[in-house]
């Protein structure tokens, strides 16, 4: 039977790649890398990558709460440094797998048969994973960036379809679940720059504990006064507590790093 | 009200090279192609950040169109003329 084998969360901030400050970053270029070692370690086949779309890849005309892309995937398409525009492995089989699943349980996701992603998932797919293809990627876009935003509870009971999903695949897949976010973070608007420890901790403690209450029973109105719009973004990493009930958590680093404009946050799920 | 004609126009430039490369060009003539009121047309020709923020536009998509038109070195200039998320959560809520 196909498993769950485990979670991760991790930012995509594209100011890591660029660097204009040239701050140090070597350390935590590094975790992308540690992630990358236990997928491996895992034994992991595929992996399913919850992100946002940044107003890059889907327009005012047509906003899906929801999308899984079913064909060829390449990415990032937004271009960053050390990050490469590169076909990403993917599994059109099981990705429609989990459209079918998600349909006749609840969820109305739209599909893109052939996508390039951008930095929320390309960075993810190309930095944590292996390099050799052997662990193929669905992407799941979430309404966590645009508005109207998926609502929290909704990205919870999103992971726990997924996590039902893989429980009644046949086959010996094995599976890891990447939340892909900042924490804190203002974009666009003038608090850019500011990042809220105390907003991170709480989002990290939440992981850590595998108890999504504290989150779940905040309004979009704290997060983004709290955590800015782009800790709207939490909605990735409900999703993976949402398919890893109990799973407790660990964080593999976290920094308010100086030379971008999030709360960069790492941290393992594992099974309960 | 054309707030999501606005996004369109913003989202156009940002995310193709020839739409951005025409604006830059002619702005006058791309945004005239979309069917915006004289005051929205005022607001995105002479860049109003601040009016823009608070019509609604999303502040990513503002963001990146001004990175697209002045490029990425003009970010504190538009950081001084953007107004603070916060702000506009005190007047959603009234």
């Amino acid at each position: 039977m196909a498993k769950i084998v485990g979670g991760f969360t991790m930012p995509h901030d594209p100011l890591l790649f660029v660097n204009p400050q040239k701050k140090e970053r070597d350390h935590l270029l590094a975790v992308y890398s540690q992630i990358r070692d236990k997928v491996q370690a895992l034994g992991a086949t595929k992996a399913i990558i919850f992100g946002a779309d940044h107003y890059i890849l889907f327009g005012p005309r047509c906003l899906p709460q929801f999308l899984i892309a079913t064909g060829d995937l390449h990415g990032p398409i937004d271009r960053l440094p050390g990050v490469p525009n590169a076909p990403i492995a993917s599994d059109p089989d099981f990705a429609s797998y989990l459209v079918n699943h998600a349909h006749g349980n609840g969820f109305d996701v739209s599909v893109a048969r052939d996508l390039g992603v951008d930095h929320a998932i390309g960075v993810p797919a190309q930095l944590a994973l292996p390099t050799d293809g052997s662990v193929q990627t669905v992407p799941v876009y979430m309404a966590s960036g645009v508005e109207p935003y998926v609502r929290l509870q909704r990205a919870y009971d999103f992971g726990k379809m997924v996590g039902d999903a893989v429980a009644s695949m046949p086959g010996d897949e094995r599976i890891v679940l990447i939340g892909s976010g900042g924490i804190s973070h203002w974009v666009g608007t003038g608090e850019m720059g500011r990042i809220n420890p105390d907003f991170d901790k709480k989002v990290l403690d939440a992981i850590v504990s595998g108890d999504p209450s504290s989150l779940l029973s905040m309004t979009d109105e704290e997060i983004m006064r709290d955590g800015g719009n782009g800790g709207m973004e939490i909605r990735h990493f409900l999703a993976v507590m949402g398919a890893l009930p109990a799973g407790r958590g660990e964080v593999l680093a976290y920094e308010a790093w100086s030379g971008g404009v999030t709360g960069l946050g790492f941290a393992e799920i594992l099974p309960a | 009200m054309s707030h999501g004609v606005i996004e369109q126009l913003f989202y156009d430039v940002s995310t193709s090279r020839s739409r951005k490369q025409a604006f830059r060009e002619d702005a006058g003539e791309v945004v005239g192609k979309y069917v915006l009121s004289d005051a929205e047309r005022d607001m995105v020709l002479s860049m109003q950040v601040k009016e823009l923020f608070e019509y609604g536009i999303n502040p990513m998509l503002l963001m990146g169109f001004w990175i697209s038109v002045h490029g990425p070195q003009s970010m504190p200039d538009y950081l001084k003329r953007v107004p603070t998320l916060a702000s506009r959560l005190e007047a959603l809520a009234g």
